[in-house]
């Protein structure tokens, strides 16, 4: 079998509100980003994985077993909520340690584990702290040395990156990677997908509960080549530059905000990427800033449900 | 550089894992645990208790030291004297029915404050996913909140209790309380343990409810005292006492005056309204039935409110 999870015909909704609607989908052994913008069902789904939902319909096999309320499943999963989670008063390490006693470790095993899966996620020097004193990252670090510390073979990490400063951010996704290379497979949710494209190439998009799109980066963003984009620029010289930028193929349209500013519309981005350097060169129009008003996840998927 | 992910199949979870872990042990020593870590609640709520255990042992011990001195006295005078301390001291059976009286309350307020956040918490934080992802049944996760409910209750009413009737046995010459009232003994243990099951199970039920432990603390002490007002107006505006049976605590009050064959001291405010005296006002039957759905009930609610927890972030 080469399907970690296998999802058939999947439903879940909550009374009137749908969580997921007839998601079939393959997950592979490594990583796999599950992508979404918030609402998309993402946790839901995951909820799912980890056995604690029950889907209103379908079927849903994660290593080859029925997840919901199997507590055999255990051993296999690990399990870190976008949810605190966190008892104020306990120490990281003994959070940790005591989710580990309650996995069925014993005293000495769940000791040594924790105190493992803490310096993993680099909170070695904070873990005899009380989880009070713990920032939003050492919280979320936390949170993950409780997944990864009775080894399982599957984690499922649900925001995992939210709340992490840059260094903290890196230090966590070579810690991903080691996992993986390692031979673990991990499911990472985020609604950024710079994120999880940093991490693997293998993504499972999500929106409204369904599913919108599977496979590597490159080949949904083959999805999105015909898409217009727009570029908003901001330079001294606005109008030249527009003058300029109008007269590439590949423009659609300029519109000049005002002196200083204009959005331009284009079918090939790459494609203005690379001409805008020399641009900036010939014109020197004292270009200040660009930004790519609808690069981000959520205009892939409005593209994508259109 | 994008990283590489590997494409072997999974393997096999190969470390080991007990079979049956002791969850509820686990789960109550850690609520305990996290209960005693915050010290000054714990020096407020503890220390009455304490303090209330201390002045309890003292009488006993003071009784049992004047009956040995009247009998030893000589002097007329001594002996009345020596007689007279004794009855206002009362015998033991009477001083540790005081005791759990005052100490009721006490633990009443130990019992709200902990227990309150004991599911709020989990609630409020999540941490029921956590707990739900590992090998951890609804019913499990509840007799570990449980135990610590009832650990929390047995160390300001039971145990101090307990210290009493030792002190009795000790005081008491050629180990007289041991021999002839040692039914105290098994009657308090009775009591203690109805008071801390019923109360333990309900404080649980109104945790599980909330997300907030002040509304959880809240909503507790509503239950105790404003219905105790509630079911003492009814009682007046009725003239039944019957309505009497809506009070958790005049229930609890009718079992200990029946278990120890003696009238409350602080006779209830609904017993005075209704001239009654000390005598009891319904079929103590009543009361055991009144305890025995109140803690039904609250185990519906507890099983209700926890399997949605399994369901529901």
């Amino acid at each position: 079998m080469n399907a970690l999870i296998e999802a058939h015909n999947l439903g879940k909704w909550y009374g009137e509100v749908i969580g997921l609607s007839d998601l079939s989908v393959n997950f592979a052994p490594g990583i796999t980003g599950l992508l979404g913008p918030n609402g998309a069902g993402k946790s839901t789904f995951m909820r799912i994985i980890v056995g604690e939902l029950k889907p209103s319909r379908g079927e849903l096999k994660v290593l080859d077993m029925t997840p919901f309320a199997n507590r055999k499943l255990y051993p296999y999963l690990g399990f870190a909520p976008q949810q605190d989670a966190l008892y104020e008063s306990m120490t990281g390490y003994g959070f940790v340690r005591h989710l580990l006693r309650l996995g069925g470790f014993t005293r000495s095993d769940a000791s040594a584990r924790a105190k493992r899966a803490m310096e993993q996620v680099g909170l070695q020097d904070a873990m005899n702290r009380p989880c009070k004193g713990y920032s939003k990252g050492m919280r979320q670090r936390t949170r993950l040395a409780q997944a990864i510390a009775h080894d399982p073979e599957l984690l499922v990490l649900d925001e995992p990156l939210t709340g992490l400063d840059p260094v903290a951010r890196r230090q966590i996704m070579e810690l991903f990677r080691s996992l993986a290379e390692a031979g673990k497979s991990l499911i990472v949710s985020s609604h950024v997908l710079h994120e999880v494209q940093s991490l693997t190439d293998s993504i499972v998009l999500l929106h409204r509960g369904r599913l919108l799109a599977q496979g590597t980066v490159g080949d949904i963003r083959s999805l999105l080549s015909s898409h217009p984009r727009e570029v908003a620029l901001s330079a001294r010289k606005a109008r030249e530059l527009a003058v300029a930028l109008v007269a590439r193929p590949h423009v659609q349209r300029v519109e000049l905000v005002d002196d200083e500013n204009l959005v331009v519309r284009t079918r090939q981005l790459d494609a203005l990427y690379e001409e805008l350097p020399g641009m900036v060169q010939n014109l020197q129009p004292g270009l200040r800033s660009m930004k790519s008003s609808d690069a981000n996840l959520e205009s892939v998927f409005d593209f994508l449900v259109q | 550089m994008k990283a590489t992910t590997h494409t072997e199949i999974y393997r096999r979870y190969g470390g080991e894992l007990r079979s049956r872990p002791a969850v509820e042990r686990i789960l109550g020593w850690a609520g305990l645990r996290m209960a005693f870590r915050r010290k000054l609640p714990a020096l407020i709520l503890f220390t009455p208790s304490a303090i209330t255990a201390l002045v309890g042992c003292v009488m006993v011990h003071l009784r049992f030291m004047l009956a040995e001195r009247t009998a030893e006295a000589e002097g007329r005078a001594a002996t009345l004297a020596a007689r007279g301390i004794q009855e206002l001291l009362g015998d033991t059976a009477e001083n540790i029915h005081r005791f759990i009286q005052t100490e009721q309350f006490f633990a009443l307020l130990t019992l709200a404050w902990y227990g309150s956040h004991l599911i709020a918490e989990d609630r409020r934080l999540s941490a029921n996913l956590l707990y739900f992802a590992r090998p951890i049944t609804p019913l499990r996760y509840i007799l570990g909140k449980w135990l610590t409910a009832l650990a929390l209750g047995g160390l300001t009413l039971m145990v101090p209790a307990l210290m009493i009737c030792w002190q009795a046995a000790f005081s008491s010459p050629d180990w007289i309380f041991l021999k002839e009232s040692s039914w105290v003994i098994w009657r308090t243990i009775g009591f203690c343990a109805l008071w801390i099951v019923v109360m333990s199970s309900l404080v649980l039920a109104i945790s599980s409810a909330f997300q907030r432990k002040g509304l959880a603390l809240m909503c507790t002490f509503a239950l105790v005292f404003l219905v105790q007002g509630i079911s003492l107006v009814i009682v007046q505006v009725t003239g039944n006492p019957n309505y009497g049976l809506l009070s958790l605590i005049e229930n609890f009050q009718a079992i200990s005056e029946w278990l120890f064959h003696k009238p409350n001291i602080g006779t209830s405010i609904l017993r005075q309204a209704q001239g009654l005296g000390h005598q009891p006002a319904w079929n103590i039957e009543g009361s055991f039935w009144t305890l025995g759905l109140i803690t039904f009930l609250s185990w519906v609610v507890l099983w209700r409110n926890v399997k949605r927890m399994e369901v529901i972030a």
